[in-house]
Order: C-alpha cells, then sequence, then structure tokens
C-alpha cells in the first residue's frame, strides 16, 4: 500500500529532528552568507550609509585593477611551489618512514613527525619570523656562510622585494605536516606484503619499487592532496596577514589579501564581496574540473553508494 | 656471496635512509627547541646566545608571559570544550539519520550539505562578518564560538555518516528487538563503536580552532580580552623589535601547552582515526 507523502514526512518526524541543528547551521549560517555576499557584490558599500546598485560595475573595475591583477601573478608564483612541496615533502617522509626495517625507530618516527603540530600555526610563523630576523637571524647567519649575502651587508628579508617570495616559499623547511604523512603512510601499509615480496624475489629495486608499485597504489592520496591543496592554497593569505602585510609595496599581495583589506581596513564591502566571488567561481570550477578528471571526490563517491 | 652483497647494500641503505631522517628531523626540531630554550633566558643572554641552550633558567618569564596570553587561552578553552562538544553532538545526530534512517528529502538535504564543502571559506568571510555584526555580535566570544556549531558540523558529516553506514546491521536490529529508541541507539551503540573517529575530528578541530586567527582578528577588532589564541598572540607580541623576546616565546609555550596534552592523549587514537577514513580514499 503506498502511503501518503504528508504521512510519511510525518512518520519520519524523528529523524527531522536528528538533522534540524545541523540543517539551521547549514542555511543560515553556511548558505545565508554566500548568497548575501553575491548579493552584495553588486553594490556600493562603505558598511553603514545606502547601498548603491552598480549592477557589474564592481567586477568590470576589478578586471581593470592592476593590483588585483598582479595579485593573481603573485598567487601563482606562490601557489605552484607550496603545492608540490604540499604534496611531495610528505610523500618523501612517509616513504622513509616506510622503509626504516627497525619497527621500534619507524613508531618513534612516527610520533615525531607529530611534534610540530603542538605548536599553533601562528607560533611557527613568528618563530621563522625570527629566524629571518636581519641581523643575527639563523637565516642571515646561513646566508652569510653560504655566500648568499656579502659579510656586512643587511638585508631585511622579509621587506626585500628580492627575498620576500623566496623566504615565504621556504618558512616552514622541512614542511613536515604529520597528518599528510600518516595519511601516505596507511596508504602504503595497505599495499599487501605478498606484493611487496614478490617485487623483491623479482629483483625490483627500492627506487623501482616506489614508482612501479607504491605510487600507482597511492594516487588516491596524491590526487586529494593536490585538490585540497590547490583549493586551499587559492584562498590562502595567513602568512600575509602575519609577517608581511602584503609587502613590500604590493609584493606579496594576493586576491584574498586584497579582499580583506578592501573590506576591513577601506571599508569597500561591495568590491571586497565580488573578489570573493570571482575566487568562489575559480575555486569552483577547477575542484568540478578536477573531480571530473580524476574520478575524484564526495559527489563521485555518492553515486557509487 | 649473492645474498650477503645485497644485505650490505641493504645495511648501506637503511643507514643513509636513518641518516636523512636525522637531518630533517633536525631541522624540524631546531627552531622549536630555539623557542623552548630561549623563553628561559634573560634578555641579555638571548642576545648572545641564542642559538644554543643555557642555565640558569628564568622561570619567571613564564609567570609574565602567562599573565599576557591567559586570558586567551582561558577563551579558547571555553570555545573548545563547549564548541567542539556540540559540533561533534551535532554532526553526528545528523550523520546518524542520513546513515541509518529513511525519510523523504534525504538525499537533498544531504546533497544540500555536500554542496556546502565546495565553498570556500574567503568567499564567506566578508558578509559573514557583517551579519555577525548587524546580529550586534561582533567583539564578543559567541562570535568565534557560533562558527563552532554551525560550520564545523558541515565538514565532519560527510565522513561520520560513512562511518555509521560501515556498522553492522545486526547490531542496530538487535538493539531494536531489544526496544530501544533511536536516540538511545544512537547514544549506547553508534557512538561508541565510532569513537576513534570522534576523537580524530575533535582533535582536527581543537587545532583548527587553536591556529584561527584570520576570523577572530576581523569579527573581533577591539575588544581583544575575547581573543584565541593565536589571534591574542599576533596581537600581544607581533612588534617584533621593541620586545622583550624570552618573554615572547614563554607566550608561545603557555599557549602550546594544552596543545601538548591533546596530543600527548590523543596521538594514538588520531593515529588510528587517521589510517581507517584514509583507508576509505
Amino acid at each position: 500500500m503506498k502511503r501518503s507523502l504528508g504521512w510519511r514526512i510525518w512518520r519520519s518526524k524523528k529523524a527531522y529532528l536528528f538533522i534540524l541543528p545541523l540543517m539551521i547551521g547549514a542555511v543560515g549560517f553556511c548558505y545565508y552568507p554566500a548568497i548575501s555576499g553575491l548579493v552584495t557584490s553588486f553594490f556600493q558599500w562603505d558598511g553603514t550609509g545606502e547601498k548603491i546598485w552598480l549592477g557589474f560595475g564592481n567586477y568590470v573595475e576589478l578586471f581593470r585593477d592592476s593590483i588585483f591583477l598582479n595579485s593573481i601573478t603573485t598567487m601563482i608564483i606562490l601557489l605552484v611551489p607550496r603545492l608540490l612541496i604540499g604534496i611531495f615533502m610528505p610523500l618523501l617522509f612517509a616513504e622513509l618512514i616506510f622503509n626504516t626495517r627497525n619497527r621500534r625507530v619507524q613508531s618513534f618516527y612516527r610520533v615525531a613527525i607529530l611534534l610540530p603540530m603542538v605548536a599553533p600555526g601562528v607560533v611557527g610563523m613568528l618563530i621563522w619570523e625570527n629566524i629571518f630576523e636581519p641581523t643575527s637571524g639563523l637565516f642571515a647567519q646561513l646566508m652569510h656562510f653560504l655566500g648568499l649575502v656579502p659579510e656586512g651587508q643587511v638585508v631585511d628579508f622579509l621587506n626585500d622585494s628580492n627575498w620576500v617570495i623566496p623566504c615565504i616559499i621556504i618558512l616552514g623547511f622541512p614542511w613536515v605536516n604529520g597528518t599528510n604523512i600518516l595519511i601516505y603512510l596507511s596508504g602504503l601499509t595497505a599495499v599487501s606484503g605478498e606484493v611487496l615480496e614478490a617485487s623483491q624475489l623479482d629483483g625490483c629495486g627500492t627506487f623501482r619499487r616506489i614508482f612501479r608499485i607504491d605510487f600507482p597504489l597511492i594516487l588516491g592520496q596524491v590526487r586529494y592532496f593536490f585538490i585540497f591543496g590547490l583549493i586551499g592554497l587559492l584562498q590562502d593569505y595567513g602568512i600575509q596577514v602575519v609577517l608581511t602585510n602584503g609587502g613590500p609595496g604590493y609584493d606579496t599581495y594576493v586576491p584574498g589579501r586584497y579582499m580583506h583589506r578592501l573590506a576591513f581596513s577601506s571599508g569597500r564591502y561591495g568590491y571586497a564581496c565580488s573578489i570573493g566571488m570571482v575566487l568562489f567561481v575559480t575555486i569552483l570550477a577547477i575542484s568540478l574540473v578536477a573531480f571530473r578528471l580524476m574520478h575524484y571526490g564526495p559527489f563521485a563517491r555518492a553515486q557509487e553508494d | 656471496m649473492k645474498l650477503r652483497i645485497r644485505n650490505k647494500k641493504a645495511a648501506a641503505a637503511q643507514f643513509f635512509l636513518h641518516l636523512s631522517m636525522a637531518v630533517l628531523l633536525i631541522c624540524m626540531v631546531y627552531p622549536l627547541a630555539m623557542a623552548l630554550w630561549n623563553a628561559f633566558k634573560t634578555t641579555y643572554e638571548y642576545d648572545i646566545s641564542k642559538f644554543y641552550p643555557t642555565l640558569p633558567l628564568k622561570l619567571a618569564n613564564l609567570s609574565t608571559a602567562f599573565s599576557k596570553v591567559g586570558v586567551y587561552l582561558y577563551n579558547t578553552i571555553a570555545v573548545a570544550v563547549f564548541g567542539i562538544t556540540g559540533s561533534l553532538f551535532i554532526a553526528a545526530l545528523a550523520s546518524y539519520a542520513f546513515a541509518r534512517m529513511d525519510f523523504p528529502g534525504k538525499a537533498l538535504f544531504f546533497t544540500m550539505v555536500l554542496c556546502l564543502m565546495m565553498i570556500p571559506g574567503i568567499l564567506t568571510l566578508v558578509p559573514q562578518f557583517l551579519m555577525y555584526r548587524s546580529l550586534n555580535l561582533n567583539n564578543k566570544l559567541i562570535a568565534i564560538l557560533l562558527p563552532q556549531l554551525t560550520m564545523s558540523p558541515v565538514g565532519a558529516v560527510f565522513l561520520l555518516s560513512m562511518f555509521f553506514k560501515a556498522l553492522p546491521k545486526d547490531l542496530f536490529s538487535a538493539a531494536e528487538i531489544d526496544g530501544a529508541t533511536d536516540f538511545q541507539i544512537f547514544r549506547l551503540v553508534a557512538v561508541p563503536l565510532c569513537m576513534s573517529i570522534l576523537i580524530t575530528l575533535a582533535i582536527q578541530q581543537i587545532s583548527a580552532l587553536w591556529n584561527d586567527y584570520i576570523w577572530p582578528m576581523t569579527v573581533i577588532s577591539t575588544n581583544y580580552t575575547k581573543l584565541t589564541v593565536s589571534a591574542g598572540l599576533i596581537v600581544e607580541f607581533r612588534n617584533l623589535y621593541s620586545q622583550n623576546m624570552p618573554v615572547t616565546y614563554s607566550g608561545y609555550l603557555i599557549a602550546s601547552l594544552p596543545l601538548v596534552l591533546v596530543f600527548l592523549f590523543g596521538n594514538k587514537f588520531y593515529i588510528q582515526g587517521l589510517i581507517s577514513s584514509s583507508i576509505k580514499m
């Protein structure tokens, strides 16, 4: 017997009660701001006075705004190396730990790489700021030692156009990310022992094994870090807020940092929202393409179920 | 003979492996260690010997630093306790419904939640600030607590519902036959079985809360005593050159201590939970 929809809804009232707190948060605090951001991006608004309708005016201005256009270039220059580091350094650590024969030492390594997580990221950055300190910092000493900066010359690394970008990339060396290393490690451990043994018997060396056996099997993890690393880095301006303030000049401005300044220093909320929308559309397009190309993501999995 | 050569080669490879691991770990630990020993120096000692540890330890730095960062620490712990328990409860309850119950519109609601994973934080930062300001919530601690309860659960739902779905059906039918209500099954059967992933999520959320400074600094622009710890550190210690650096490092140390405790107790669960969730990748 087919029951009416109303009856079925009434009967599942408990399920609705279970998801109610989540849905209130999702609609009121996630969807609402996103939509109001879209609406605000069509207005000129200083945050207190009257909203003035501009249509696509903000967007037109944005693509003529040289600060914004340059910030995109800066973003890409910073993004590419940091994305590669984010994918390959954890993999390097995971392979090193995975290939350790001594079980005790192996589990020591596995806990040791979690160590940096106990210090808040800001603490890490501020320590690095001190490392980049121009006169007596560790980095200055190292550069003198290597002869990259002549003895007696003082370079304010974070305030020098030639140095600031490499410094931001170097920051955090050796870029240990405990969580990601563990995710790789669990992927490697899932490679069956029999396969490894067989490859060894057939005389397959370590490097060949890494490329031929390990890599294809942890491709899922590599894709994951690629997509989410890209999404994260496209909107990241954390270092700029703490260390460089976007400077020197506009050298380390990225779109996110520019948006932040427009809204909270210049009070141009509508214009700032249009940057947010452009970034959103970019990120959405990239992730949809990436998900499609890589057959990956929550949507691919939802379909499988 | 051939075997011996191979063994020698393997031993050499192992030696090289340990060597590179040691170098990398030293590079990783050295800045942190520097911060640690500099936290206990006088300013004079800091100037002449910041690259290596010295005695005696100046413990007074800690109390000076605590008087500066204590309030931020208190704020963060308060938000962590209420926000993260609440967030995980909300997420687990909804995930349970998505995984175990059947109701009209389930696919729609679930897709709505999943789609939110595609909305980047940067899009909502400015409008979210405007919303909190118009509700008169800015410059209050609740402006940091509310996102914990409304936005954090969204990210946890996908993983949690996957775990609830993977639990064996028999457990649930057994509980049903024994006359347990839905909420009882959720509380007494489903949640205890997913404890390790819940702890993993809790650690992730604590560490995200600890690390976030952009939202706190945005929404709390004047009333600095309501900031959480990362933002507090920036506001308090940002002016590098006119600073007492050892006290600054003591402040960093104090700000990290609660996370050290979380990791001491949680790292086993964290490793386990990550491994069990990433196999599903």
